[in-house]
């Protein structure tokens, strides 16, 4: 409870000013998130463009829908970054299919499941990326795969033949280790 | 399954990203609930993803932000833009109607709150100068009742007028009193006399059997016409002279301003 409580004051706020629908505080939201949820977009999205439209969509749905968000089950950020996901992902979705029924080929770069590598996330924050090299490649590959390139775990499981059990594992592993991450941003 | 390997088998995250059934998601739920280790857990993970996101994030730039902000924070929630995404040509369209509205609905608020904002302003400036013309107003009617009872003791033939001539300080200066013999009161209308310093207050004397007897103290300007003095009885002159503030026991002889005899 301890090391969330500094970060509880300022949501209690943002929240009660999006709750009443004070569009400064929708400002300030952004300023606090935009930049983290634009990059959750895009790694998934792999656009710029796209990207900025699964912002703004996932904007509207977050500004619209804040008396759904309950603040019991999670903490604001989770939420929207729960949001964004599924408008990244859906985003992607569709234009995959779209592309297939074009090229009658499932054979998208966008789609291969291999780790790649993360460098060309453009991470450029030191801690961050010390922290993933230090990964086993398993672990690594599952966090690429799944918390930035937003793949579900049933995809993974199904395109690497890894047991779900394993992917699952592996992202917690991963998510251990990245608790070490500085937090001085 | 104990807590520890629940925890290690890594549905928490996916339970944080969104990624479980509806079913596995509202055990995960009871689970939390149940224990607090688990509670704890789930809000770990949820400040590394967070801190992971906000330490990889990428800003779009400032004008999308404005963009942003202007399109979503501008408008009033609209069923249009809770949609499913179908095909790309039906969602440019939607989103272009949707943007249409935006401009339009903006625009009639812009105007709206424009209008609303000059009608509150006049509207307060109109209190204001009610406010004022009612002030006015009740000091106009305080001047008019004490004009009438001015009037009333100018038109009374008891009130004997006593005129206050310049003396050599102030040949122009003038004053009269107007004094009821039978009731004793004492009416001054100051005239044209210097107005008085802060640390000065004229004084009015009053001549009975030769010593001159104190009748009070007023500044100048002042603002009724006529000023109710001390009653005096028996007197044979009137007299003002500028004195220390408060007044003095006896006049001082060269500062007498004017000065007139009461006829007998």
């Amino acid at each position: 409870m301890q090391e969330t409580s500094s970060h509880n004051l300022s949501q209690v706020k943002i929240l009660e000013g999006l709750k009443a629908h004070d569009r400064a505080m929708f400002g300030h939201l952004y300023d606090q998130y935009g930049a983290a949820l634009f990059g959750v977009a895009k790694r998934i999205v792999l656009s710029h463009e796209l990207a900025e439209e699964v912002l703004q969509d996932a904007c509207l749905k977050i500004w619209n829908g804040i008396e759904q968000f309950n603040a019991e089950k999670s903490r604001l950020f989770t939420w929207m970054m729960q949001i964004i996901r599924n408008e990244a992902i859906e985003r992607r979705r569709s234009r995959i299919s779209k592309e297939s029924q074009k090229t009658s080929s499932l054979d998208l770069h966008v789609y291969k499941l291999e780790e790649k590598d993360f460098m060309e996330m453009k991470i450029e924050d030191i801690g961050l990326r010390r922290i993933l090299e230090d990964l086993q490649d398993d672990v690594r590959g599952i966090v690429n795969l799944i918390y930035f390139k937003g793949y579900t775990y049933q995809e993974v499981a199904d395109e690497t033949g890894m047991p779900s059990g394993a992917v699952k594992t592996n992202l917690h592993q991963a998510m251990i280790a990245l608790r070490n991450l500085p937090t001085d941003h | 399954m104990n807590i520890e390997e629940y925890i290690a088998s890594g549905i928490l995250e996916a339970y944080v990203l969104g990624d479980l059934s509806d079913g596995a998601k509202a055990e995960v739920e009871e689970m939390i609930q149940l224990h607090p280790e688990i509670k704890l857990e789930v809000q770990r993970i949820e400040n590394t993803m967070e801190q992971v996101a906000i330490t990889s994030g990428e800003d779009p730039g400032i004008s999308f932000r404005e963009d942003l902000l202007q399109q979503v924070v501008e408008k009033e929630p609209d069923p249009l833009v809770d949609f499913t995404p179908e095909s790309v040509n039906q969602r440019t369209l939607t989103i272009a109607v949707a943007i249409m509205g935006l401009f339009l609905s903006g625009g009639i608020l812009l105007y709206s709150l424009a209008h609303a904002q000059r009608t509150k302003k006049e509207m307060a400036t109109t209190a204001i100068v009610i406010d004022s013309l009612a002030q006015q107003g009740d000091s106009l009617h305080n001047l008019l009742d004490n004009v009438r009872q001015d009037r009333q003791i100018l038109l009374d033939p008891n009130y004997e007028k006593v005129q206050l001539d310049g003396l050599p300080i102030a040949p122009n200066a003038l004053a009269n009193v107007y004094w009821n013999r039978s009731t004793t009161a004492v009416y001054l209308d100051t005239g044209r006399l210097p107005d008085s310093d802060g640390d000065k207050q004229y004084q009015l004397w009053a001549i009975v059997s030769g010593q001159p007897v104190s009748v009070g103290v007023f500044d100048l300007p002042g603002e009724s016409i006529l000023r109710k003095m001390d009653d005096v009885q028996d007197a044979q002159a009137f007299t003002i002279t500028l004195e220390s503030f408060g007044g003095v026991v006896s006049p001082t002889l060269d500062q007498m301003y004017v000065s007139g005899n009461v006829s007998s």
